[in-house]
């Protein structure tokens, strides 16, 4: 794990509006699309991401960083159960922000391709819809008004629902 | 991704991503909830939904067209009418069902009792990628049961509980049965024609787990006696069932046996100490009454492995449980339930010898607490003890206890019933 060494190989991302983060190559490597612009050498030094802004992707490379630095349960069979335990409690600390920056975030890891900050941005939604009724939903996720079930559409799927339980 | 205040940004979540926030709703009412959000969800919704489990009354018959052609990426299906109040689907429901879903992998049927056998033999067509089947208060037998083992079957858990009367005399003229490769696992509750499943158990070569159940009727000792000497169980639990010394002693042949279960039999010391012989490998046992200080002294010499043990009602005293705990050094959880026979001089012997134990369980055992009290100092790695209706215990000494040793978890409960968790 080098992710202090001063000498260690840096990547520069630029956000849509313009900010460039210069980061350690291995931080970047969390994102799956990255790793591959790297490995098939068609990154320069500075990766231009035109569709993430600089507020989303600040939070996704403190979530890289952390995950980085982490040793991979795949690296080592007996990690120490503390690391496993503080990296759950960071993964929980960082998903309490509004809705409107989960999706963006949500979004960013899916064009970057960073597996476990999908699944954790998904589980985040998934747990604040949980026991909410679909107008509740809606009102959550600011969902389009333009794309609503007609009355008829609605009364058969209430009334096939109705039929499956738990 | 810039965006005004009041976008919809669930629009642009791609639809991989609300499938996988779909995937953690698991309960049918969130799904439901959200099938009725927007035209996208209700399509996503049904797309991802590989479970459902539904109301199986006759009143459903209607709808199935449209619930199954809505729901088309189901893998596992429960049909679950309640016999109490209405009458369920019929044969033809459940073939066309069927017929829509060739990748169906469990199928549990409840309550079904318009199901016939011929109506089985017709569904168990569709179904042959079924890896799971359960049933429960059917009316099919195990003529149409056996329907679903043919050669090219699948099926790796059968699982049944109460069937209904055959539509023929079978009794003379069983079904004939093929060698089925892929059961691993049959479970049987409350079934009586047992002649029926002798030879579905002793054909079954690769069968790991067998699991009988109330099933008090019937001569299952000759089922256990028909198992082949090459077999591989490893897990058999017999409650409540009608088995003698016979049939367990025939358990000694399963050389892969690691969980063994024996509640409300007519097995003796003789049957166990067979078992405990040939058996070395035995990592759980739970054994019940009619078994004794004999038994007990075979398996803490043989059985060496030993990681559970539960005694329910047994008439063990210090002279087995003195050889338990000194041999079965990897004895990590022991539950002694209703064993009045058992005493303080057997419970400072545990807490003396068992260094591994981390789970103890004590109800209804004629135990104070002095032998409580042996767990200030002794069995260092017991991280949680119940102790359960022991009326000679207080809540003083448990207090000690809780003093002495701060990372020990402390259950004190006075139910009748025990701590013992039936899990079948």
């Amino acid at each position: 794990m080098s992710t202090s060494s001063s000498s260690s190989k840096k990547i520069v991302l630029k956000s849509a509006d313009n900010e460039t983060f210069e980061i350690d190559e291995i931080v970047a490597l969390e994102s799956q699309a990255i790793k591959n612009m790297i490995e098939d050498e068609c990154a320069d030094n500075v990766i231009p991401l035109g569709n993430i802004d600089s507020k989303t992707l600040s939070k996704i490379i403190e979530y890289c960083k952390k995950h980085a630095e982490s040793p991979k349960k795949d690296d080592n069979a007996d990690i120490d159960e503390k690391a496993v335990e503080d990296l759950k409690s960071f993964d929980a600390e960082f998903a309490k922000v509004d809705m409107p920056l989960i999706q963006d975030i949500l979004m960013a890891a899916n064009f970057l391709n960073i597996d476990n900050l999908i699944g954790l941005m998904c589980r985040t939604i998934a747990d604040r819809i949980k026991g909410k009724t679909p107008e509740e939903i809606r009102k959550i996720l600011n969902i389009n008004k333009n794309d609503l079930l007609s009355p008829e559409q609605e009364a058969k799927a209430r009334e096939e629902n109705s039929w499956a339980f738990d | 991704m810039k965006k005004k205040m009041g976008d919809d940004h669930t629009n642009s979540l791609p639809d991989e991503c609300l499938a996988l926030i779909f995937n953690f709703l698991t309960t049918s009412k969130d799904r439901n909830n959200s099938s009725l959000v927007s035209r996208r969800w209700l399509q996503i919704d049904a797309q991802t939904r590989t479970h459902l489990t539904l109301n199986a009354e006759l009143d459903l018959q209607p709808f199935i067209p449209s619930i199954f052609t809505r729901f088309n990426s189901l893998t596992q299906l429960v049909l679950r009418n309640n016999v109490k109040y209405h009458c369920s689907i019929e044969d033809d429901d459940i073939i066309l069902i069927t017929s829509m879903f060739p990748n169906l992998t469990r199928l549990k049927l409840c309550g079904c009792d318009q199901l016939t056998d011929s109506g089985m033999a017709a569904f168990s067509k569709n179904c042959t990628k079924l890896k799971e089947f359960s049933c429960a208060f059917c009316s099919f037998s195990e003529l149409g049961l056996f329907e679903l083992l043919d050669n090219r079957s699948q099926l790796e858990v059968l699982s049944v509980e109460r069937l209904g009367f055959p539509e023929r005399e079978v009794l003379s003229s069983p079904p004939k049965l093929h060698a089925t490769k892929a059961l691993k696992v049959i479970k049987l509750k409350q079934v009586y024609r047992e002649r029926l499943f002798i030879p579905l158990i002793s054909v079954s070569k690769n069968l790991k787990t067998l699991k009988l159940l109330d099933c008090h009727d019937g001569y299952w000792d000759k089922a256990l006696e028909m198992i082949q000497d090459d077999n591989c169980l490893t897990e058999v639990h017999l409650d409540y069932v009608y088995v003698t010394d016979v049939g367990v002693s025939s358990l000694s042949k399963c050389r892969h046996l690691n969980d063994l279960r024996i509640v409300g039999t007519d097995c003796t010391n003789v049957g166990l100490i067979r078992v405990a012989q040939n058996c070395k490998g035995l990592k759980k046992l739970y054994v019940g009454s009619g078994i004794g200080d004999e038994g007990l002294i075979a398996v803490g010499r043989h059985n060496v492995n030993l990681e559970e043990l539960i005694l329910f009602s047994v008439d063990a005293t210090c002279d087995s449980l003195r050889v338990i705990a000194t041999n079965c050094q990897k004895l990590v959880r022991l539950e002694l339930c209703m064993n009045h026979t058992i005493t303080d001089n057997d419970i400072m012997c545990i807490a003396d010898n068992c260094v591994a134990l981390k789970i103890l369980s004590l109800a209804g055992c004629d135990v104070s607490n002095k032998g409580i009290e042996a767990f200030a100092l002794g069995s260092p790695n017991l991280a949680e003890i119940t102790v359960t209706n022991c009326k000679k215990v207080t809540r003083e000494a448990i207090d000690r206890l809780r003093a002495s040793r701060e990372s020990l978890v402390i259950k004190m409960g006075s139910s009748k019933t025990s701590a013992i968790n039936i899990d079948n």
